[in-house]
């Protein structure tokens, strides 16, 4: 009992942080701008050319299943910095030093994920209350047909993204950027071979749920429309529909029940093997990175010289006078040393880019420009160009957010013009990165003579660095860069949808866009810049 | 050299000013802020150092006002801000290699530079060593490191000595001593003995009101004949924090030496003894004068 209830605690202080925070507010403004989308028929469910008639288990799975999708994807970056935060207070170390036990925290993180991410799925469920009212074709609001895809679908999904959010944050390698990069492809990557390769027996075993509805549903479609093909829709479509098919839901075995209810067992567990990686805010557990050490022998000549000027206070002569307490006068400035060099700052900007990354990395980036430089034409731009810029992508997401998040605003807001030296610098600095790490495939657009690719090119050059700095300078995070690039990336270039390619991988770039979004960007960069350094 | 503050203020919400009319003119030496907590003193520095916009009133830098033009005052500032950061991944040299690249230097006049300071800062041997490794007093010595680096007219150090130990304290106040000569050096702190020990000027402020701007010896002065020490039994020792100011005690066999600024003798074995500066902050900010 005493357990729960320190569970209890934990999750309760960490969820009234979140929703106090004005991040939370903007959270749930995204949820109810996703509750319009669907309501105004953007993001749709349709199976082939038919959609269920708009009745409460209808409403009920197609707001469930956009939580499926919407809320298990984005919604694990949202929570995914519940113990990062405990670092970061310092409030960590006070709970370190109580009796409180790893699993217990593990829990009590996981539960405060886990309320919020349902929190989220209630403003959609309420919005899906509404849209069936308002669609009037069905006004009869049948609670347990609209909630139980919410209780049995959504929720089991969002324990376990509660869970691999908890998990991500206590494992090393995947609290940062990296981490969120591997969830995306976790996830994204694992729909397709769902919705394709999934063996009806096994439908109930796939975690987001989609695979029984997909059944379900389709059965009652074919039992009407006997020419349904089979195809299952969730977002977007441009499928005009063709007829509409009464659907009252899935009807919710103790079998089913069970396999649902299981990936909350699942989420449990992977919380209590969270709380085996956890260092319990132990800085000493966290491997230090091998550096080389130089230890000098001290050079005492400036010390030895400053003796000479000493003056020291009565009492440090009074107390014990040794050379280290001497004070040292420093050599004045020349007028001649102030001289602002423009190219000083972007080398420094490169090299804070640039430090830190270990050899593999410049290992895969050497191998990529090769890659660019050897590759035929259509590989270079398909498939190594689009490669060769996800790379860095941890690198551009500091860009804007460095300063805030290294909490060195203060030194460098309040040196001379920060707003036209070290901005441009930064953005450069970011161009170049994109520059030197597609120059192999610069190269080899120019020696095929591929105006169009290497117009694209460019274009993508610029449009990274711009879109890295404007969220860097506005949101004060790096994740915000790295889901929404990641998103364009996947959809745009991997994805083949031209409107997105901005680096034109399969197209010809859509330039005409993005050159002038990329301009919009660093005005906007600027902007934000201006805010932060006069607040 | 000058900076005139006038009417300055800063509101945080509808109800709370963080700062309020807070009038003074600063010349070279050091000025050291005294308050406490929440009294203002970093509000007051950000505005100066053109971090933070003040609400009302007017700075002047050399008759150029600088929340119109805050870079006239950027080129020639140096800022340790209370609770500052570093880029872990950089050494000391290569971190402040990129402020000096910002601030403007040459890049030979910054190698010079850096190399005094590391020096001064006593962080030569651990120059090359990535700051993510530093401890929390080596950090606080290269913000002060940075600080220096453009050999600054105005520098604004904000709780400098904050995790330095005893023997970097006196050489860091030592070094603010030696550089105050040709410059305005704003120094806050809680540490009275750092005030003590380098101020030329002090400004108490509590509750973002300017309540006192003297030299410390006239500061003192004021307190002449008001701070008195005697032995009371432990027994009545809190009795008489309730009644006075007391600002020392020490333990003995027969009961506590107690130290107690008042304007009148508070008991008849208490004798008159020299003000210091604590005794002069606890009374003045304690809302006795």
């Amino acid at each position: 009992m005493n357990q729960a209830r320190v569970v209890y605690h934990i999750a309760r202080a960490d969820f009234l942080e979140r929703v106090r925070r004005y991040s939370f507010l903007v959270m749930l403004g995204l949820v109810v701008f996703l509750g319009y989308q669907i309501a105004i028929g953007n993001l749709e469910l349709q199976l082939g050319q038919y959609r269920g008639e708009f009745n409460s288990a209808w409403v009920g799975a197609l707001m469930s299943l956009n939580a499926t999708f919407l809320i298990g994807w984005f919604g694990f970056y949202l929570v995914k910095n519940s113990v990062a935060r405990d670092r970061e207070t310092g409030v960590g170390q006070i709970m370190a030093t109580t009796p409180l036990t790893r699993p217990l925290y593990m829990l009590g993180k996981w539960l405060s994920n886990f309320v919020m991410l349902m929190s989220m799925a209630a403003v959609l469920a309420l919005a899906g209350i509404i849209i069936q009212i308002s669609t009037g074709e069905s006004t009869q609001i049948n609670l347990g047909a609209f909630l139980s895809p919410f209780f049995y679908i959504v929720l089991p999904l969002m324990a376990l993204v509660a869970a691999f959010a908890v998990l991500f944050e206590v494992i090393p390698f995947l609290q940062g950027g990296f981490g969120n990069i591997i969830y995306m492809f976790m996830f994204l990557m694992s729909l397709p071979l769902i919705m394709e390769n999934l063996n009806p027996k096994y439908a109930v075993f796939e975690p987001t749920g989609i695979g029984i509805m997909e059944q379900d549903m389709g059965a009652a479609v074919r039992a009407v429309y006997p020419d349904y093909d089979g195809g299952f829709s969730l977002g977007a479509t441009n499928i005009a529909v063709q007829g509409t098919f009464n659907w009252p839901g899935v009807h919710w075995t103790s079998d089913l029940i069970l396999g649902r209810f299981s990936f909350i067992a699942l989420a449990l567990l992977l919380t209590l093997i969270a709380a085996l990686f956890f260092d319990r805010f132990d800085p000493s557990r966290t491997k230090p990175r091998k550096t080389k050490t130089t230890v000098s022998k001290p050079d005492t000549s400036i010390l030895r010289q400053a003796q000479d000027n000493a003056s020291l206070s009565a009492s440090v002569v009074a107390a014990a006078p040794s050379p280290a307490l001497t004070a040292i006068r420093l050599t004045p400035l020349a007028a001649s040393a102030h001289q602002f060099s423009f190219v000083n700052v972007l080398i420094a900007e490169l090299k804070l880019l640039l430090k830190g990354q270990r050899w593999w990395w410049y290992a895969v980036a050497g191998a990529l420009i090769f890659a660019g430089l050897v590759t035929p034409l259509e590989g270079v731009r398909a498939f190594v160009l689009p490669m060769a810029w996800i790379w860095p992508i941890l690198i551009w997401s500091r860009l804007g957010s460095r300063e805030i998040h290294n909490n060195t605003h203060q030194m460098i807001f309040s040196s001379a013009a920060p707003l036209w030296r070290q901005l441009p610098a930064t953005w450069l600095a970011g161009f170049l990165v994109a520059a030197l790490t597609g120059s192999g495939v610069a190269i080899k657009l120019l020696s095929v003579g591929d105006t169009v690719g290497l117009i694209a090119w460019l274009s993508g050059a610029l449009f990274i660095p711009s879109l890295a700095l404007t969220f860097g300078v506005w949101s004060n995070t790096s994740k915000v860069f790295e889901i929404i690039y990641l998103c364009i990336w996947y959809i745009g270039p991997m994805n083949n949808v031209p409107a997105v390619d901005y680096l034109g991988a399969n197209s010809n770039g859509n330039i005409s866009f993005f050159i002038p979004v990329s301009l919009l960007l660093i005005i906007a960069a600027f902007i934000g810049r201006t805010r932060q350094v006069r607040l | 050299m000058k900076l005139i503050v006038t009417n300055l203020g800063k509101q945080y919400r509808r109800d709370f000013w963080g700062l309020k009319d807070f009038s003074l003119e600063i010349k070279p030496g050091i000025l050291g802020l005294l308050g406490p907590n929440g009294a203002g003193k970093s509000t007051f520095m950000r505005m100066l150092a053109t971090i933070t916009k003040p609400t009302d009133g007017e700075i002047q830098w050399n008759d150029i006002d600088i929340v119109k033009s805050p870079d006239t005052l950027r080129a020639v500032l140096g800022y340790l801000p209370q609770d500052f950061g570093v880029y872990p991944n950089l050494t000391a040299v290569e971190f402040l290699e990129y402020m000096a690249a910002i601030k403007g230097l040459s890049a030979r006049a910054a190698r010079q530079r850096i190399d005094e300071l590391l020096q001064v800062v006593n962080l030569k041997d651990a120059a090359k060593r990535p700051l993510g490794g530093y401890s929390g007093g080596m950090k606080q010595r290269v913000g002060i490191a940075q600080a220096l680096l453009n050999d600054p007219q105005l520098l604004i150090v904000d709780e400098p000595t904050v995790g330095l130990d005893p023997e970097e304290r006196v050489r860091f106040r030592n070094l603010l001593s030696d550089l105050s000569g040709e410059r305005i050096v704003i120094l806050s702190t809680h540490i009275v003995s750092d005030v003590e020990a380098t101020a030329s000027h002090i400004v108490l402020i509590n509750k973002g009101l300017l309540l006192r701007e003297a030299a410390p010896e006239d500061l003192l002065k004021q307190l002449d004949g008001k701070v008195w020490e005697w032995t009371v039994s432990s027994d009545d020792l809190p009795a008489l924090k309730q009644k006075h100011i007391v600002s020392g005690t020490i333990r003995r066999s027969d009961g506590v030496d107690v130290r107690v600024v008042s304007a009148d003798q508070p008991e008849g074995a208490a004798r008159n003894v020299n003000p210091n500066l604590e005794d002069a902050y606890l009374y003045f900010v304690g809302g006795h004068a």
